[in-house]
Formats: structure tokens, C-alpha cells, sequence
């Protein structure tokens, strides 16, 4: 009986802790096989390319959490990148265009938010948001050509702006965001009302929850950390264009499946997309330096992606069986 | 009671408004736009979304059962070039089985990973979406592949009757999705299974299976999306369909087929392609800056569901 315990608990151990030990795994096996792979240099330089998907994918996570889908932020990472870069190139006014590049997010987020929460009826119905994100995305990614008549903006001055992408910037700006959205999610009545919303919304409903003004809140939320991230993009690049943030959102989003937060909502959190972030990031970073061409990457990607997923599949039934028996 | 008629008209409004919208628009355009109330203009429209529109009614049962494949468009990619290479170099039939051969694992694949572990479509379609744009751009090396053949020139752009073949196959297809979705017990238990998994279960559905086969059509149907592509255009490209499962949503979403399952007809799905591709068509026949059609493109889809939400919730309160 005992034994078997303890194997239960082997079995269990090794499937909670599955992600971390695959990062292990990896980071083990590319130390070995690459000279540059642990050293402080890579590892900031990891850091600092995941950051801008890495607070995209932060913001977005309330969103996932309360059941909902964003696939709009990867054309507000575009919309507010040129919104900003056009004022740091044509006015040199960087404090107006970064202010008016974060109110662009928002305002995006807020839209969708309203429209979402407006149209999302007693019953529960969600899936709307995925479509209408959609729709989104595809409107204000036109928008953004319109804008921008399809120019390319690069940077050459150094200015306020460059200042967000240089040495540790992007670094501490993802970790500020993880700190506070960490503790909005955890330390507050508003994040907790959140998973309460993805668990069951009629409930939450009926225990008294503001459910339209909190869906408007996370999608405000979520517009607003990818305009943080456009930000960030154009001063690391050091230029913007009307495509600088196509096909982010699916990035951002694996990296919130890969770390373990559900899209059937209620379940998940800041601090394992962070974890499912630095995979990704670390990944990404091992294929290169093992010199792999893009093609087999992408292959990789895409199925590490369903076996994240699998694992905490895994993970959950196997709780739930353990669960039964006791 | 007359809060309840107004409501009742609202309702109506909303469901009636898609067909509305079209004969308005269809008016408006013969009236305004020259070139558009000709026989060529009709069939033309009617050809530009056979190949799409394949895909689209596949997504139908998808969407009935309450589910969507993001994987489709890399599908199709990976099967265009999969029956371009064996066109050239074997015969026809075996160019197309195996085309449809990987469209069928790949959808298979997807079903039994969403069926068995009860994972997400999203998250599932999404992986593969990308594993198979991974292997379809290393099979040729990301190069468009040119078909040599004359009898697929023929397939793609010869005509029956002054219809193109492929917009006949469309037709064939969407009869026998309508009739599958009517007259045969998968068709009705897909309804079931989409408005209500568990209760569908408990039943006595098989549903998994139901969940499964949606896949499985789908992969099929993207693969001989990628073969009716590859035909018309003459080439394999690993870019085809690069937009195909928003496409196909989007059609099915403003014919009036909800996202959530349970409802949606293939005759909606007809309905929402032709719609779409009514309103592309006058866009470019008035020469609108390409910007600015993807902005209708967008909100159109916005405004479709927006105004359907909101004759929902009126109808419930």
C-alpha cells in the first residue's frame, strides 16, 4: 500500500513538475552539446528577446483565465508600435507618442472588452470572443497600413524612446509587469473574481459579481500590455511597420497554453506563463544555437506546443483519479 | 406584451437580415456598378470561392459540433505540394490519393487528440497549424512547385456549360454536406453533440467519435482544397490558404452559424459565402484602395456578430 503511495507520488511529482523538468532537460542536454548556451550573456540575451511576447502574453492571461480569447493584440503590438514611432520620427515628441501608443492599446481593449461583454448573455455563451478578436485584428491591422501607408519607419537618432529596448529595459519591464499583474490575479478581490468568472460564470454572476465590468477590465488589461509590448518591440528594433506584429498573438498565446493555464478558463496563472514563456524563449534560443534550420523548428514548436498541453492533460486526470481513490 | 412584440420584430430583423443585406446589396450594386450584373461577373464570383468554399462547409459541421481547426490552411498548403511533386512525376490518381491521404492524417490526428484527451481544438490545431507549415516548407524548401500537367490546367479552368468544373464540384459537395446534415444520423447527432456535449453523451451518442470525424472531414476537405488550388493556379505553394480558416469561419459566421455550436445549416454557410464574396467583388470592381477592403472585411464580421449578440440578449430579458 505504501509503495504503491510512493509511486503514486513519483507519477504525480513528475507530472506536475513536468515543464520544469523538460526546461532542465533541455537546458542540460544544449550546455552540453554548445559552448555559448550558459553564459550570463545568452541567457539576458534569451530574456530580452521574449520580452516583448512575454508581456503580451502576460496581459492576455487574465483574458484566458476568465475563458475568453484576445487574437486582436498582435495588430495593437502593430497599431501602437507605429502610432509611436511616428511621433518619435516626425516630432521627436516621445513622451506623446509612448502616452498616446499606451491609450491606443487600451482603447482597443476597451472596445473589445465593451463589445464582448455587451453581447456575452446569461447563459454563458463565450465563444463570441474569439471571433470578434478576430474581426478586430484583421480591422485594425488595416487600420494600421492606412496609418502607415505601408511605410517602413526606422529609427536612427537615440531618443527617450530607444531607452525601453537598451540592456536590461525590456528585461525589467517584464518583470515589473509580472509583479503587478501577479498580485492584481492573486492579492486582489478583482483577480480572484476573474477565475470565479472562468469557473463558472453564472455563478459568479450570481454571487454578485460585476461580470460586464470585469470583462471590460481584462480586455482593457490585455490591449493595454500589448501596446506596452509595441513599445518595446520598436525601441529594441528600432523601427516600426505595419506588419511588426503579425503572428505574435499565437506566440503569446502558446506560450500561456504551454504553461498551463486552460482556455476553458478558471484555471492557470501569471507565474506559470512565465514559466511557459522562458520555455518558449529557451527553446527557441537551444534550436538556434544547435544550428537548426527554421523549417524543423517550426515543426518542433508546433509539437511541443500539443505535448505541453498533453502533459498537463496528463497531469489533471491523474489528480483526479488519485482524488477518487482516496 | 408590446415589449414583447417589439422584441419579437427585433428578432426577426436580426435573423432575416443577412438575406436582406444581400438583396439590398446585389440592387445597389446593379444599379451603381457597370460591370457587375453580367453572367461572366456571377460566374466569376461563384469561382472565386469554390476552393475556399470547400473548406467553409466542412468548418460548417465543425462549428455545428462546437468546434474550429486552425490547421487547415497548412494543410491545404502541404497537400497542393504534395500532389504537385507526384503530378509531375507519377499519374493524376495517385497525386490526388495522396494528397488526400495527408489531408486524412492530419485530420485524424487532430481528431484523436481533441476526441482522446478532451484538449482544447484551439490548442491542438493551433500546434499543428504550425508543425505542418514546419514540414509542408521542408518538403520543397518553401518553393512554389509549377504543374506540368495539361489535364489539371483543364480541371481548374475549363468549364461545363459555361460553369467552371470546380465551381460544379463545389455544388456536388455542398448537396451532399446538406444531405449528410439532414437525412443521416451523424448529421443530426452532430447538432447534438454541438448544443450539448454531455447531455448528447448521456444519450447514448457515441460523441468522441462525432468529434473525431469533424477533423477528419475537415482534413479531407483541406486537402482537396489544396488539390482544387493546385489545379487552378497550376502550382503547389506552401502559402496557400494562409488566411483559409478565418476565411471560413468568418463565412460561416455571417451566413449565421454561432461559434458555440449547436446551430447552422449548410444553406447559412452558402448564404454567408455568397454574401462575402458579393461584397469583394464590388469593392474591386469600384477599385477601393486594398487597405481599406481588409478594414470592411474586419468589421463586417464585427458588425455580424454584434448585431446577432444583441437580439440574443434582447430576447432573453
Amino acid at each position: 500500500m505504501t509503495e504503491k503511495g510512493k509511486k503514486l507520488d513519483i507519477v504525480q511529482v513528475l507530472l506536475n513538475y513536468g515543464l520544469i523538468i523538460a526546461l532542465c532537460i533541455i537546458i542540460v542536454i544544449v550546455s552540453i552539446s554548445t559552448e555559448n548556451f550558459l553564459t550570463v550573456r545568452n541567457i539576458i540575451n534569451i530574456l530580452r528577446q521574449v520580452a516583448p511576447t512575454g508581456i503580451m502574453a502576460l496581459g492576455v492571461v487574465a483574458v484566458i483565465v476568465a475563458g475568453h480569447m484576445d487574437l486582436s493584440i498582435s495588430s495593437t503590438v502593430t497599431m501602437s508600435g507605429v502610432v509611436c514611432v511616428s511621433y518619435v520620427k516626425y516630432l521627436q515628441a516621445d513622451v506623446k507618442g509612448i502616452c498616446l501608443a499606451l491609450l491606443t492599446g487600451a482603447g482597443i481593449g476597451l472596445l473589445n472588452g465593451a463589445i464582448i461583454a455587451n453581447i456575452t448573455s446569461k447563459k454563458g455563451r463565450k465563444g463570441e470572443s474569439f471571433i470578434i478578436t478576430y474581426g478586430m485584428q484583421a480591422a485594425i491591422a488595416a487600420a494600421a497600413l492606412l496609418y502607415t501607408n505601408g511605410i517602413y519607419m526606422n529609427l536612427q537618432e537615440k531618443s527617450l524612446h530607444s531607452f525601453f529596448g537598451k540592456g536590461y529595459v525590456p528585461i525589467i519591464i517584464f518583470v515589473l509587469t509580472t509583479v503587478i499583474l501577479e498580485y492584481v490575479m492573486k492579492c486582489t478581490p478583482f483577480g480572484q473574481s476573474i477565475y470565479y468568472i472562468g469557473s463558472n460564470e453564472a455563478a459568479a454572476r450570481m454571487s454578485g459579481i460585476n461580470v460586464k465590468r470585469n470583462t471590460m477590465i481584462i480586455f482593457t488589461i490585455s490591449g493595454f500590455f500589448a501596446a506596452v509590448a509595441g513599445v518595446v518591440l520598436t525601441s529594441r528594433v528600432g523601427a516600426a511597420s505595419s506588419t511588426s506584429g503579425n503572428g505574435l498573438e499565437l506566440d503569446a498565446i502558446a506560450a500561456v497554453v504551454v504553461g498551463g493555464t486552460a482556455l476553458s478558463g478558471g484555471k492557470g496563472g501569471v507565474m506559470k506563463t512565465v514559466l511557459g514563456v522562458i520555455v518558449m524563449g529557451v527553446l527557441s534560443n537551444a534550436l538556434r544555437l544547435l544550428n537548426i534550420d527554421t523549417y524543423p523548428q517550426m515543426m518542433i514548436r508546433g509539437v511541443i506546443i500539443i505535448l505541453a498541453v498533453l502533459l498537463d492533460v496528463f497531469a489533471t486526470q491523474f489528480k483526479a483519479k488519485g482524488g477518487a481513490k482516496a | 406584451m408590446t415589449q414583447k412584440k417589439r422584441i419579437f420584430e427585433v428578432n426577426m430583423l436580426a435573423r432575416q437580415m443577412v438575406p436582406i443585406v444581400l438583396v439590398v446589396m446585389v440592387v445597389l450594386f446593379s444599379a451603381f456598378i457597370p460591370n457587375f450584373c453580367t453572367v461572366n461577373n456571377i460566374v466569376n464570383i461563384f469561382s472565386s470561392f469554390s476552393v475556399y468554399g470547400v473548406v467553409t462547409i466542412a468548418m460548417a459541421f465543425a462549428l455545428i459540433c462546437g468546434e474550429f481547426d486552425l490547421s487547415v490552411g497548412s494543410t491545404m498548403a502541404l497537400s497542393s505540394l504534395i500532389f504537385a511533386t507526384l503530378v509531375n512525376e507519377k499519374s493524376f490518381i495517385i497525386a490526388a490519393v495522396a494528397a488526400l491521404l495527408t489531408g486524412a492524417v492530419v485530420g485524424a490526428l487532430n481528431g484523436f487528440l481533441v476526441s482522446k484527451f478532451n484538449i482544447p481544438s484551439f490548442v491542438v490545431t493551433m500546434g499543428m497549424q504550425i508543425t505542418v507549415k514546419g514540414v509542408a516548407c521542408l518538403y520543397t524548401d518553401a518553393k512554389p512547385v509549377a504543374i506540368y500537367s495539361d489535364f489539371c490546367y483543364q480541371i481548374g479552368n475549363g468549364t461545363l456549360l459555361g460553369i467552371p468544373y470546380l465551381v460544379w464540384l463545389f455544388f456536388l459537395i455542398l448537396f451532399l454536406a446538406g444531405g449528410v446534415l439532414k437525412y443521416t444520423s451523424f448529421g443530426r447527432g452532430l447538432y447534438a453533440v454541438g448544443g450539448n456535449y454531455l447531455m448528447a453523451k448521456n444519450a447514448g451518442i457515441n460523441a468522441p467519435i462525432y468529434k473525431f470525424m469533424i477533423f477528419f472531414i475537415l482534413g479531407i476537405a483541406s486537402s482537396l482544397g489544396g488539390i482544387m488550388m493546385a489545379c487552378r493556379i497550376s502550382a503547389g505553394n506552401a502559402l496557400y490558404g494562409t488566411d483559409l480558416t478565418m476565411a471560413a469561419i468568418s463565412a460561416n459566421v455571417v451566413g449565421g452559424t454561432s461559434t458555440v455550436g449547436g446551430t447552422g445549416n449548410i444553406w447559412k454557410t452558402l448564404l454567408g459565402l455568397i454574401v462575402l464574396y458579393v461584397l469583394y467583388n464590388a469593392l474591386m470592381l469600384l477599385g477601393i484602395q486594398a487597405y481599406v477592403q481588409q478594414l470592411i472585411k474586419g468589421l463586417i464580421v464585427i458588425i455580424v456578430i454584434v448585431v446577432d449578440g444583441l437580439s440574443r440578449v434582447a430576447n432573453e430579458n
